[in-house]
């Protein structure tokens, strides 16, 4: 039988029992955003933002990032999607989850020997470079290329430490 | 909560037949009965002696007016549920709730054979307050055994029609083949009369009667009178038979049937 | 199989004339949202009709939460949660009233659950629902289905008649509230760009069989458009791979896998591989849907009709 803690009663009068839907509904996730038609899988878009956020320092170790199902409503995704881009970054060490169930910037996100964050990063490097072989650019190129992403992130982690500083 | 639901969707014509039944026989009955009516029994009136009024009564009432409102009501009330389903397309909705086919068709069925049950004991009990007040004589008791044959009679016309509408899928198309049926079986007598030679070959003999619904409740009133007429038993069997074997029938056509 | 939400094998289903099911082997895990996607009359709601009983398979069998279709039938039902395509529901009855007849069939109903979503999905619940707008008749039918408690919840078309607004709060509801609770949700849709957002798994049936079952993820890092310009044509093994289109030097292929692999062949051969780019769900199912059509055929080194649109 249904609980009878939440019972209706009837009839029910529409002007006291039905207000309008809160803000909270249609709220959006402040911090990240996913675009399910692009051909990018759902999950690996949150990686790579989440990711992206701790290289620039938006997000730093011990932040809190949204539960599982917070982050699935406010994106509209299935808590299935964000659960398994949560695992992958906690497999990486980028994330913790406490007992609690709270998932956390992992303290020194990235704490592997050189040699094993050095494998992870191969296939990224090989993907460059096979794309910017069939794209005919010079390896000078490529490299430039790379320089240029390094550079502008590490241009964003000093604004994003300036304004640490300035309000702290 | 299927209940309520089959009773809302007939509530309407069941109070609308209660009304007309409950309008035809107590005031009829009353009026008979009034001084100086055609059937006032007390002495120096038109009929004398109070067996007058009861036959006029159970002639008048019970083996002709009540028995056709009844079937009338039967053949009413009999789609109004599940033509009602058809007619909206909510068997799709209705089958995918968690309960059988079977609990749902016993139910529709049950619930209208209430209502016909309702109509038949409040037309009894009408007429028989209504004598009561009038003439207030111990005869009037064996009225309340008229309940059965009107009953089983009613509640045929209510299952055949029950089962024409599920087997043709609306309301309207049961409500008009039951119909259909009811008049020509009406002329059953006749078909009787035609083809009593061979009836009384294949029966080797026995007396095997064709007998409408009407006949049948005609001749179960008369027997409540006039006891020494004889209850048509074959009859009633055979309809009794009948008004289970209908619900039967439809619900294996039910049961089988793809939505 | 016992552990899977739906799980069918070989299911077929004959009508006069046709076969609208034709050894369909469904595999839907618990806990996902599972979009099952096909054309008008490719099978869809003859298979969700079989799942929930309204109707009868000729050959084949199937469990619904562990449950055998059809001997089972009302196991299953009180466990799931049915949107029809029709939304058909009893016009004289208001919501109010509506609720109160659904709700003495499930013993996991939640009251406060109609509360919530009544208000959430903005139901006008004292009109009769006969007076009630599509728009508002769908949103009646998601209300009864998601206060019922069920494990599994399938949905018919669950956007008619529906505003962007609504739908966003629905996904979200569904986010939240169902797929947030290990609950299976089993979606039938047109709606490929709700689909896209919310499943996880997808199934496409075409004529009566699964084209494609997998997860929505894997299927699109997979799946790649490869563009590639050449003089002859180049001829290759991959058996993932499809000459959709030509038209001069110009070949368009789709590649359901390796797309890398296939793009470095064709490089290999002497083509200039333009571009690989990937694919939105309504492009693969649009791909996938007119390969199976007569005028298009399936392996690379056959030339198919050229499919100009696809450009």
């Amino acid at each position: 039988m249904p609980t009878r803690d939440d019972r209706l009663t009837y009839p029910i009068s529409p002007k006291k029992d039905l207000d309008k839907p809160t803000v909270a509904v249609y709220q959006y996730s402040m911090l990240l955003h996913v675009n399910p038609a692009s051909g990018v899988p759902t999950y690996l878009q949150i990686e790579t933002q989440v990711k992206h956020y701790i290289a620039a320092g938006a997000l730093v170790p011990g932040d809190a990032l949204p539960s599982v199902r917070k982050l699935a409503a406010d994106l509209r995704i299935s808590t299935n999607t964000v659960a398994r881009a949560y695992q992958d970054l906690e497999r990486d060490g980028v994330l913790r989850t406490v007992q609690g169930g709270r998932t956390y910037v992992a303290e020194n996100p990235v704490s592997f020997l050189k040699s094993e964050r050095v494998r992870r990063l191969r296939p990224y490097a090989k993907q460059i470079a096979v794309e910017g072989t069939q794209l005919r650019l010079d390896p000078s190129e490529i490299i430039e290329l790379v320089q240029r992403e390094l550079d502008a992130l590490e241009e964003v982690n000093e604004r994003y430490g300036d304004l640490e500083r300035k309000t702290r | 909560m299927y209940v309520w639901k089959c009773w809302r969707d007939s509530r309407a014509r069941f109070i609308f037949f209660l009304i007309v039944i409950l309008a035809v026989c107590v005031p009829f009955t009353i009026y008979a009965g009034r001084p100086g009516g055609p059937t006032d029994f007390r002495e120096g009136g038109p009929l004398s002696g109070v067996g007058h009024l009861w036959s006029w009564v159970s002639t008048v009432l019970l083996q002709t007016l009540i028995p056709l409102i009844v079937m009338f009501a039967a053949l009413v009330l009999a789609p109004s549920s599940v033509g009602q389903e058809y007619k909206e397309q909510t068997l799709g909705f209705l089958f995918t709730r968690p309960r059988s086919r079977r609990y749902l068709n016993r139910t529709c069925w049950s619930v209208g054979a209430c209502e016909i049950l309702g109509l038949v004991v409040a037309a009894v009990l009408g007429t028989f307050g209504a004598l009561i007040c009038v003439s207030r004589h111990v005869y009037a008791w064996r009225l309340l055994g008229a309940i059965l044959p009107l009953f089983v009679g009613a509640v045929a016309v209510y299952s055949m029609t029950y089962s024409l509408t599920i087997l043709t899928r609306s309301g309207e198309k049961g409500l008009s083949y039951g119909l259909g049926i009811l008049v020509v079986s009406l002329f059953l007598p006749l078909v009787e009369l035609q083809l009593s030679p061979w009836l009384w070959h294949l029966s080797h003999g026995h007396a095997l009667h064709l007998s409408s619904v009407l006949s049948l409740m005609w001749g179960g009133c008369g027997w409540v009178i006039a006891p020494e007429g004889g209850f048509p038993t074959g009859t009633f069997i055979l309809y009794g038979v009948l008004t289970l074997a209908f619900p039967v029938f439809a619900q294996l056509i039910l049961e089988r049937r793809e939505v | 199989m016992n552990d899977m939400a739906i799980w069918s094998e070989k299911l077929v289903k004959t009508y006069p004339g046709v076969r609208a099911v034709d050894g369909l082997s469904l595999n839907v895990p618990r806990g996902v949202v599972y979009g099952f996607l096909g054309r008008n009359g490719a099978g869809k709601s003859s298979t969700i009709r079989i799942l929930l009983g309204l109707a009868r398979a000729t050959e084949g069998h199937g469990t619904v939460l562990g449950f055998a279709i059809g001997r089972e039938q009302v196991a299953i039902l009180e466990r799931t949660a049915y949107v029809s395509e029709g939304k058909a529901l009893y016009g004289g009855l208001t919501p109010w009233e509506l609720v109160r007849f659904t709700r003495g069939f499930y013993p996991r109903w939640s009251d406060r659950a109609v509360r919530k979503y009544s208000q959430l999905l903005e139901i006008p619940m004292d009109r009769p629902f006969s007076k009630l707008s599509q728009g508002n008749r769908t949103k009646v039918c998601l209300l009864l289905a998601l206060s019922q408690g069920a494990d599994l919840l399938i949905f018919d078309e669950p956007a008619t008649g529906l505003d962007p607004v609504v739908v966003d709060v629905f996904l979200r509801i569904l986010a939240e509230d169902v797929v947030g609770e290990g609950r299976t949700v089993f979606i039938s849709s047109h709606q490929l760009s709700d689909v896209e957002q919310i499943a996880d798994w997808v199934g496409l049936i075409d004529h009566g069989r699964l084209l494609l079952e997998a997860r929505l993820d894997d299927i699109k890092s997979q799946f790649r458009w490869v563009t590639a310009v050449g003089r002859d044509l180049p001829q290759t093994n991959l058996p993932e791979a499809f000459l959709m289109a030509s038209e001069g030097n110009f070949h368009k292929y789709l590649v359901k896998k390796d797309a890398e692999a296939f793009a470095a062949e064709l490089s290999r051969q002497g083509a200039t591989v333009a571009e690989v780019s990937p694919m939105s769900l309504r492009e693969i199912f649009l791909a996938l849907v007119r390969m199976e059509e007569p005028c298009m055929s399936g392996n690379v080194g056959e030339i198919a009709a050229p499919v100009s649109s696809s450009f």
